[in-house]
């Protein structure tokens, strides 16, 4: 289990994060998400190494975490960080090489790991030469092939087509099923939602929630009814608010019993064309931060 | 570290552009070893002997006229004046209280003393021989000192020495230069690919700063070993060739040093490797060496805080100008007084500074031995210190996510290592 305990980190007087404290077990997702500058990143960077916390405690099963043992972490950084004039495999085994792993095991795992990702046609390929999507799964298979016990993606998706966010999410569960710690930020919350089990939420610094997604998706009781016309009002009872988003009306109802009467409703009225669902990631993270700011 | 090295280097000396730069380098030195040649094929009459004409007493005429100097001795009765206009490569020897070389542009100093050598034996051989009267042996007994007469205009020319201080002090300049920038710029390529931030994961920030250094230095031997190669293969032809007869008789003519030898095997020879030879070599060595690596270490950290490449000119331009600053300054201090007890001999003992100015001063005099160990002792300490403190300001200023600058974040940096160190 990796725990962080108060992490705070300033830069001069600008807050980075500020008494951060979170845990993950083995075989899990943990989402960190917030807005620009919130603080995920630097979070991440504490975590690596890359920059000393002020105050805090991280623990790795239960002793301080080791920053020499660099093969703990596997790190998919937000920015393309590669040399460009280098040839893909190239790339991958000098960061491998760097992590002290031989030239066996790197070529197996090279192997093993641009199957996995579809890109072992571009082995020989310079990485300048590939498209942004592509650039992110090198990058991917370079924080995998050591096999670390603790990845950190830092905006994954960033580049990839809907295949690939699939074949992200096929990964994702794969190292989850082999026991791996997973933290995960992005903004794509509806891409993330399905895949995270834990999330901490932080706003410029400081954390505005947490916990299991499940668990917090059920302190909000409303239900957002899905349909194709327009036929319930904003004015009917127990409607909280109905949003146009495309060609569809998502209606806000103020709790399950609500939901089921207009249900009840819709089907006696013979509207075959329409779902429930329960409040989505991002509706509570604009819920929370409409909170936060009255 | 070792990966890191190895993939540096790897990426210097292994990629088209480098392979084609040591091609063209090994090119240029075949062409300097074999320039007669090409001179020959290019401007063959630049390789003419040097003419002198000859209007002096027959006796010596004829003597020099026998005489197998490589030089072409030709007997002419008319004025120099009138022979110059017509030869204006040609040089006039005449007799006219004392003996007077007359040329239209100051004649080189080798050439002087090679004039005035031939001149002196003849004279020795006349002298020697029986058959000269005694107003004859009075007039031989006389000097033969050569005054040069410039007809057109005069050229001062430099010495030996300082052409070879000069030659050095560019030398040390140019190679500090390009090795530390190289380095820094690495970094900074590394920095704004964001490479670094990957790299960071894997090693210390300690290990990744050393490993720079590291990387700098062997790029200057391997840079220095291949350049050897290409001379000594190229020597070697040159010796197959011809023993390096035409090289060495071009060198002369056209006045670039003096070598009394005919076979570059003869000239290597005739070189002194004495101990305190060798000794000064090393010690020039030791302090280019170490003034390389201080620089390095300076310019590595200053980039370290650098974010892109249009920032590393903002910030590295000014730095250039300090250094060209001090080159012209080694230039205008080099003179004896100034390395002995002037401002070059007190800036002998500065860390970094010593690079240029004690193989001056080793160049110029000899220095003692407590001289050169403080200077290299001071230069030692100051790297230490660098080194101690280095790594930190570097950790920082490649993971440097605050708007502080430079100086704000060096500062506090220092300041936490005092407090660890405290603790």
């Amino acid at each position: 289990m990796l725990a962080v305990e108060h992490l705070t980190k300033y830069y001069g007087t600008k807050v980075g994060v500020k008494d951060l404290s979170f845990k993950i077990k083995k075989g899990r997702i943990l989402g960190i998400l917030g807005s620009n500058g919130s603080g995920k990143t630097t979070t991440f960077r504490v975590l690596l190494g890359l920059i000393e916390k002020d105050e805090g405690k991280i623990t790795y099963e239960g002793n301080l975490l080791d920053f020499s043992d660099k093969c703990l972490f596997g790190y998919l950084p937000e920015e393309k960080s590669m040399l460009r004039d280098l040839k893909v495999k190239d790339q991958i085994s000098y960061l491998a090489r760097l992590k002290k792993i031989g030239n066996e095991e790197i070529e197996a795992q090279m192997d093993y790991w641009l199957a996995y990702l579809h890109i072992e046609r571009y082995r020989n390929a310079k990485v300048r030469s590939l498209s942004k999507g592509n650039m992110q799964l090198v990058q991917l298979a370079c924080a995998l092939i050591h096999q670390p016990k603790i990845l950190i993606f830092d905006e994954p998706l960033n580049g990839l087509d809907l295949e690939n966010v699939g074949l992200f999410k096929r990964l994702c569960e794969k190292l989850k099923k082999e026991g791996r710690i997973i933290l995960i930020s992005s903004h794509q919350y509806n891409n993330i939602e399905d895949l995270v089990d834990d999330v901490v939420y932080l706003d410029r610094g400081d954390t505005c929630f947490k916990g299991n997604l499940k668990n917090l998706k059920k302190k909000y009781p409303q239900r957002i009814l899905v349909l194709d016309e327009d036929i319930i009002d904003e004015k009917d009872d127990g409607v909280i608010s109905v949003e146009k988003i495309g060609h569809q009306y998502h209606i806000k109802l103020e709790n399950e019993n609500v939901a089921n009467q207009y249900v009840r409703k819709l089907m006696r009225e013979k509207v075959s064309s329409f779902s429930l669902e329960m409040v989505s990631l991002q509706m509570m993270i604009r819920e929370a931060l409409h909170e936060r700011t009255r | 570290m070792k990966e890191l090295v190895k993939f540096s280097l790897k990426r210097r000396f292994w990629n088209s552009a480098a392979i084609l730069l040591n091609v063209l380098l090994c090119l240029v030195v075949c062409g300097v070893l074999f320039a007669d040649k090409l001179i020959e094929l290019v401007n063959p009459s630049l390789l003419d002997v040097q003419r002198i004409y000859l209007n002096v007493d027959e006796k010596i005429e004829n003597a020099l006229l026998n005489v197998e100097s490589g030089l072409d001795f030709i007997a002419d009765n008319r004025s120099s004046e009138e022979i110059l206009d017509k030869d204006s490569k040609a040089y006039v020897l005449y007799y006219e209280e004392g003996y007077k070389l007359a040329s239209q542009y100051e004649v080189p100093q080798e050439m002087m003393a090679l004039v005035e050598s031939l001149v002196g034996d003849v004279h020795r051989n006349l002298m020697l021989s029986e058959s000269l009267s005694i107003e004859e042996m009075e007039a031989m007994n006389q000097s033969y000192m050569i005054e040069n007469v410039v007809e057109y205009e005069s050229i001062q020319m430099n010495s030996d020495k300082q052409n070879l201080i000069f030659m050095v002090i560019t030398s040390i300049y140019f190679t500090m230069l390009s090795f530390s920038t190289s380095v820094a710029n690495e970094v900074i390529y590394e920095k704004s690919t964001r490479q670094l931030e990957l790299i960071l994961t894997s090693v210390s920030a300690k290990t990744h700063f050393l490993s720079k250094m590291a990387v700098g230095w062997l790029a200057i031997l391997i840079q220095a070993f291949l350049l050897g190669s290409y001379i000594i293969s190229g020597g070697f032809l040159r010796i197959l060739f011809d023993e390096g007869r035409g090289l060495i008789l071009l060198i002369r003519q056209l006045g670039l040093f003096m070598i009394e030898q005919e076979t570059i095997l003869e000239f290597l020879s005739s070189i002194p490797i004495e101990f305190d030879f060798i000794v000064k070599i090393l010690f020039i060595l030791f302090f280019l060496m170490m003034g390389i690596l201080l620089l390095q270490m300076v310019l590595v950290v200053i980039s370290s805080f650098i974010a892109n490449i249009e920032e590393a000119g903002n910030v590295q331009g000014p730095f250039y100008l300090i250094l060209l600053g001090i080159y012209y300054f080694a230039l205008s201090v080099n003179t004896p007084y100034q390395m002995s007890e002037g401002i070059g001999f007190i800036l002998s003992f500065f860390p970094f500074l010593n690079m240029l100015f004690m193989p001056c001063r080793l160049l110029i005099q000899n220095v003692s031995f407590i001289e050169l160990s403080l200077s290299a002792l001071i230069s030692c300490i100051f790297m230490a210190l660098i080194l101690s403190k280095g790594p930190l300001v570097y950790q920082r200023g490649v993971l440097d996510y605050t708007s502080k600058g430079f100086l704000g974040v060096m500062k506090k940096t220092l300041k936490r290592s005092e407090d660890h160190e405290k603790k």
